[in-house]
């Protein structure tokens, strides 16, 4: 076993691997910054469960996505009255009885090609429509939909029932598409 | 929200099933029912148009996120701090 690896060339290797993996996923520089310090750290103390199967970068990788699905799960734990909230009165409030009423039904948006996706505008519009999403559901939101992670895991994860993550991320459609119209149009 | 025997689905039960195609698959069932309820209601068709764009926003914005972090790295200095807090817990 490796018992004197020297930490200042781990942090000269891979701090900046481990860096851009980070803020890719949670979007926060300094958050970032911390979940590399803690990974290295956890790499330290867990040295011994490194028996050089993978390489070095592999392994503090595998446990930065650790780290960083640790923080997701910290987020939705929160309590957040908006999960609370009975799925009736959400569904009245964003868009409809049981049919769409006429001032929320969705406007045009004039999307008939994917050039659209090339506009800034719209990008940052949701940018920050995604910013808005209460926590819980951003955390579903992101490891579902942006990491793909499987159904499965993000239930186990996050504790949640397969039926009670496909109504926080239907959720979360709603509010993003009502957001993006709001901002856009 | 479950869907029930009814062949007629209302918009509310519709937009669950469009968000709900987006990660995984419909039974046949939930297929015909919603493809009968987009044949009949421009909202909703509306809303399955939007979602699924929202959808490959949501892909191109992490792309771009990608590569507008490739060449990110951390300071001389947040590098030191890392170090020190290395050594400190080494010792």
């Amino acid at each position: 076993m490796e018992t004197n690896i020297d930490p200042n060339s781990w942090v000269d290797d891979y701090s900046d691997n481990l860096y851009r993996y980070a803020i890719v996923r949670v979007n926060d520089a300094q958050m970032a910054e911390d979940l590399v310090q803690e990974t290295f750290l956890a790499g330290l103390k867990n040295l011994h469960t490194f028996q050089g199967k993978s390489n070095t970068q592999t392994w503090l990788i595998a446990i930065l996505k650790r780290k960083i699905i640790d923080h997701y799960r910290k987020k939705s734990s929160r309590k957040e009255y908006s999960f609370d909230e009975p799925d009736e009165r959400f569904a009245d409030k964003m868009m409809m009885k049981d049919q769409w009423v006429k001032e929320k039904a969705p406007l045009s948006w004039n999307i008939n090609a994917d050039e659209q996706l090339e506009n800034e505008e719209f990008m940052q519009i949701l940018k920050a429509c995604i910013k808005h999403l209460p926590e819980k559901w951003a955390s579903c939101f992101v490891l579902k939909v942006m990491e793909e992670m499987k159904s499965d895991e993000v239930c186990k994860e996050l504790e949640l029932t397969s039926s009670n993550l496909w109504v926080i991320l239907h959720r979360a459609r709603l509010q993003l598409r009502e957001c993006i119209e709001k901002g856009w149009l | 929200m479950e869907i029930d025997n009814k062949i007629m689905i209302t918009c509310k039960e519709s937009t669950f099933l469009i968000s709900k195609k987006q990660q995984d698959k419909l039974s046949r069932a939930e297929k015909m029912k919603l493809q009968l309820h987009l044949m009949m209601c421009k909202h909703c068709r509306k809303f399955a148009e939007q979602i699924s764009f929202i959808q490959k926003g949501i892909k191109r914005l992490r792309l771009k996120i990608e590569a507008q972090s490739a060449n990110i790295t951390l300071s001389v200095e947040q590098k030191a701090k890392i170090k020190e807090a290395l050594h400190n817990q080494k010792k």
